[in-house]
C-alpha cells in the first residue's frame, strides 16, 4: 500500500466515523406518540422526585392513598440527584419509556415543554384542587403558549433571617422597613460587632444571584424583556444598575463573605454565630438548627423579615423558586399518573408538605396553614410579591453558563465596574436567549 | 561540593512541598469525615478531627441501598476489566502483528473515537441502548464502559506488543512451538505489565464514573457507588460530613487496588518506554 493511498483511506474512514456519530446524535427526534391509556392487567408507574423534595412520610402516604384507587397497579418512586439532572432528563425523554411523572425545577419546565416532552394538562386543570388559587409565578412556569404542561408542586422564596439578640445589642428596635434602613441597621451592627474580624452584618456570598435579583427588580429593572419574539437582556438598564449598585454598597460595608463564593454553605456558616443576617429560604432555618451540622441553641434567637423595598413600608419582589410536576407525553399510564399528581398537588398533601416539610404550598388558599407561625408566615407573604426568570426555553442555558454569578463576582471584586459588568452580562443573555434551538 | 549539596537540599525541599500540597486535600477529606458537624465549617479551620465522631460514616453506610450499590460497582468494574482485557489484547495483537488492509486507519480511528466528549455521546448511547432494551441494566452499562475503555486499552497494548521483537516468537516457533504456543509462552508474559496498566485505567474510569451510571440506570437497586456519593446533596443543601466520609470509603478500594498492582504497573511503564 503506497503512503498516499493509505492516508487517503485513513481520511475516508475517519470521515465515516464522524458521519456515523453525527447521525446517531441527530436521529430519533420524532416520538411515535403511542399512548394507549387503557391497558389491561396490572401496570407499574414510575415517579421521579428530586432528592429531598418531599419528606418520605408524605410520599408514602400519597402512594397509599393512590393505591386505594388502583389496587392492582404499582407505583415506584425513584429519587434523583441534582448533579447532571438535565442530561438524565434529556436522555430519558428522548427514549421510549421516560418516567411517568417528573418533578421539574420551575426554570427547567419551558425547555422540556418546548420539546414536546410534557403532556398537555389543560383539559384536566379543573380536576385539580385549588387550581384557581395556584401561585401565580408557578402557574406561569407551567404555562407554555397558553397550554398547561405541568402542575405547581411547591415553592420556596427568600426573606432575611436574623439574630434577635444581635439586633437588640446594636440598639435596633424596629425591623428595617426600607432598603435605606436595612443599610443603616447593617452599618450599626458592623459598628457594634465589627471588631470581630469574622463578623458579617449582612452575609452575602458573591455568586448568590437569587438574592441579588430582588435588588434589580425593586429598582424597576429586569433580567430580560421580550419584544416581537426576540429577547433583550436588560441588566444594563439604568434601573438594574441602580439596584446592583445599592447591593454593592451593602456588601462592601457589611459582608465579609467570600466575594467569589456561593450560598451553599451559608446556613452552617450562620450557625457558627458570627453573622447577623442572611437572605435565605424558610426551610434553611432547619439547616441552621440541625443538631449534626448546625446549632440547635439558636432556636429562640432566630426570626425573619421580608427583604425591604427602597420604598418604605413595602417589600422587594423576590425570586420564587420551586418545582412542578409534569407528566411525560410518552407515558403509557396517563390516567394513573394524573391521579398521583392530583393527590400530591391537592389540599391534603400540600398541607402536609407545608407543615412537615416547611415549604410554601402551591396555592394561596393553603397559605394560612402557617398563619400562626410568625416565622414561616413571613416567607409565605413574600411569595405573594414574587417574580420569575424569563420564560424562554433557553433560560436553562443562561443558568448553565453562570452568566449571573460571573457578573456579580466581577462587580463585588471590582474586576469590572457595574456598568461594564452588566453590559457584558446583558449581551450574553441576549445571545443565549435568542439562540436557535 | 557544598553547592552541590545545597542544590540537592533545594530539590528535596521542593519535592517535599509538592508532596504536601498534593496530599493535603486527601488529608482534609479523611479528617473532615471524622469531624463533628459544627467543626466542619468553622471560621478557623480545625486541623485535627478532635473531638471526632463516627456519625458521618454511620450515616454514609446507612444510606438506603448502600450494600447493593457496592455490589453493583464491584460487579461492573470486574466485568469491564476482564472483558476489556481479553478483547483489547486480541485486537492489539492483530493491530501489531498482522498485516491487513486498513490497519493504519484502524489505529487512527482508535484515537479519533476518543476525542469525542462524553457529554456529546451520552444521549445517543442512551437511545441505542433503549432500542435494544438495555437501559437500566448492568449489562447495558458494562457495554457502554467497554466502548470507552477499549480504544485506549487497544492503543496501549498495541504499543507494548509492537515493542516485543517478533524474532522472539519466531525463535519459539523454530524450536517447535505452534503460533498459539508462542503466543502463550512468549508474548503473554512479556505483555503482562501492559495488561496491568490497562486494567488500572479501566478501573479508574469505571469506578469514578457518575454521568454514565446516572443517566443509564434508574432503579435505586441497580445504581452504583458514584450515585450514592451524589445523594448527599439534596434540595436542602449538602451534608458535607457525609460527603467526606463517603468519599473516603469510596477511595479505599482504589487505593487497595493500586497497592496490589503497583509494582507490576511501574515495571510495565518502563518496559513500554525503553524498548524499541
Amino acid at each position: 500500500m503506497s503512503k498516499s493511498r493509505r492516508s487517503r483511506l485513513t481520511a475516508i474512514l475517519a470521515l465515516a466515523v464522524a458521519l456515523v456519530l453525527g447521525v446517531a446524535a441527530c436521529g430519533d427526534s420524532g416520538g411515535d406518540g403511542d399512548q394507549s391509556t387503557a391497558q389491561s392487567g396490572p401496570r407499574t408507574m414510575t415517579i421521579w422526585l428530586m432528592e429531598g423534595s418531599a419528606p418520605p412520610k408524605v410520599v408514602d402516604a400519597v402512594n397509599a392513598e393512590w393505591k386505594k384507587a388502583h389496587p392492582n397497579d404499582t407505583v415506584k418512586v425513584e429519587l434523583q440527584q441534582w448533579n447532571n439532572i438535565t442530561t438524565k432528563l434529556d436522555a430519558a425523554f428522548a427514549g421510549s419509556s421516560p418516567p411517568d411523572v417528573v418533578e421539574l425545577g420551575n426554570t427547567l419546565v419551558s425547555k422540556y415543554a418546548a420539546a414536546g416532552a410534557l403532556q398537555d394538562l389543560t383539559g384536566s386543570r379543573g380536576e385539580f384542587e385549588n387550581n384557581q388559587a395556584w401561585l401565580q409565578s408557578l402557574t406561569e412556569s407551567c404555562t407554555m403558549d397558553g397550554k398547561l404542561v405541568c402542575a405547581p408542586y411547591l415553592a420556596g422564596s427568600r426573606a432575611v433571617i436574623y439574630r434577635k439578640s444581635m439586633f437588640a445589642k446594636a440598639g435596633i428596635t424596629e425591623l428595617p422597613a426600607s432598603l435605606e434602613e436595612l443599610q443603616a441597621a447593617s452599618e450599626k451592627l458592623m459598628a457594634t460587632f465589627g471588631s470581630d474580624k469574622r463578623f458579617s452584618a449582612f452575609y452575602f456570598p458573591g455568586k448568590y444571584w437569587y438574592a441579588a435579583l430582588p435588588f434589580v427588580w425593586d429598582h424597576g429593572g429586569d433580567i430580560a424583556v421580550q419584544d416581537g419574539g426576540q429577547w433583550r437582556g436588560t441588566l444594563d438598564s439604568a434601573e438594574a444598575q441602580a439596584g446592583l449598585t445599592a447591593l454593592k454598597q451593602l456588601v462592601d460595608c457589611c459582608s465579609r463573605a467570600d466575594k467569589q463564593g456561593d450560598e451553599l454553605k451559608q446556613d452552617q456558616t450562620f450557625a457558627q454565630g458570627h453573622i447577623a443576617m442572611i437572605v435565605a429560604n424558610g426551610w434553611e432555618k432547619g439547616v441552621i438548627l440541625d443538631p449534626k451540622e448546625g446549632n440547635p441553641k439558636l432556636e429562640k434567637d432566630l426570626a425573619a423579615f421580608p427583604l425591604p423595598s427602597r420604598t418604605s413600608g413595602q417589600t422587594a419582589p423576590v425570586f420564587l423558586g420551586g418545582s412542578d410536576l409534569g407528566i411525560a407525553a410518552k407515558s403509557k399510564n396517563q390516567d394513573l399518573a394524573l391521579d398521583w399528581v392530583k393527590l400530591l398537588a391537592g389540599t391534603n398533601f400540600q398541607t402536609q408538605m407545608a407543615t412537615v416539610g416547611g415549604v410554601i404550598p402551591n396555592s394561596t388558599t393553603l397559605l394560612d396553614v402557617h398563619a400562626d407561625d410568625p416565622y414561616l408566615s413571613v416567607f409565605d407573604a413574600t411569595a405573594k410579591n414574587s417574580r420569575f426568570t424569563p420564560t424562554s426555553p433557553n433560560w436553562a442555558n443562561v443558568e448553565a453558563a453562570n452568566i449571573l454569578p460571573d457578573m456579580l463576582v466581577s462587580i463585588f471584586t471590582e474586576r469590572a465596574s457595574v456598568a461594564d459588568a452588566t453590559k457584558e452580562a446583558s449581551t450574553r443573555i441576549t445571545e443565549t436567549l435568542n439562540a436557535g434551538s | 561540593m557544598t553547592r552541590k549539596r545545597l542544590t540537592r537540599a533545594g530539590y528535596n525541599t521542593a519535592a517535599v512541598l509538592v508532596l504536601l500540597v498534593t496530599l493535603f486535600p486527601i488529608y482534609w477529606m479523611v479528617a473532615t469525615g471524622f469531624k463533628r458537624g459544627v467543626d466542619i465549617l468553622s471560621f478557623e479551620p480545625r486541623w485535627l478531627p478532635i473531638p471526632g465522631t463516627l456519625e458521618n460514616y454511620r450515616s454514609a453506610i446507612g444510606k438506603p441501598h448502600f450494600l447493593q450499590d457496592v455490589r453493583n460497582s464491584v460487579l461492573v468494574v470486574i466485568a469491564t476489566i476482564v472483558i476489556s482485557l481479553a478483547l483489547a489484547f486480541l485486537a492489539a495483537l492483530a493491530a501489531a502483528r498482522f498485516r491487513f488492509r486498513g490497519r493504519a486507519a484502524l489505529v487512527v480511528m482508535l484515537i479519533v473515537v476518543q476525542m469525542v466528549p462524553l457529554e456529546a455521546l451520552i444521549i445517543p448511547i442512551y437511545l441505542m441502548l433503549d432500542r435494544a432494551g438495555q437501559t437500566d441494566r448492568l449489562a447495558g452499562i458494562i457495554v457502554t464502559y467497554l466502548t470507552f475503555v477499549l480504544p485506549f486499552a487497544i492503543w496501549t497494548l498495541r504499543g507494548f506488543i509492537v515493542n516485543i521483537p517478533e524474532e522472539l516468537e519466531e525463535a519459539a516457533m523454530v524450536d517447535g512451538c505452534t503460533r498459539a504456543g508462542a503466543f502463550r509462552r512468549i508474548l503473554f508474559p512479556l505483555v503482562a505489565p501492559g495488561l496491568v496498566a490497562t486494567a488500572v485505567f479501566s478501573f479508574i474510569l469505571v469506578w469514578n464514573d457518575y454521568l454514565i451510571a446516572y443517566v443509564l440506570l434508574r432503579s435505586p437497586e441497580k445504581q452504583t457507588l458514584g450515585i450514592w456519593l451524589a445523594s448527599f446533596t439534596t434540595n436542602h443543601g449538602t451534608e458535607w460530613g457525609g460527603v467526606m466520609a463517603g468519599s473516603t470509603l469510596f477511595a479505599i478500594p482504589a487505593v487497595v487496588f493500586f497497592l496490589l498492582v503497583q509494582r507490576r504497573l511501574v515495571s510495565g511503564l518502563t518496559a513500554g518506554a525503553v524498548k524499541g
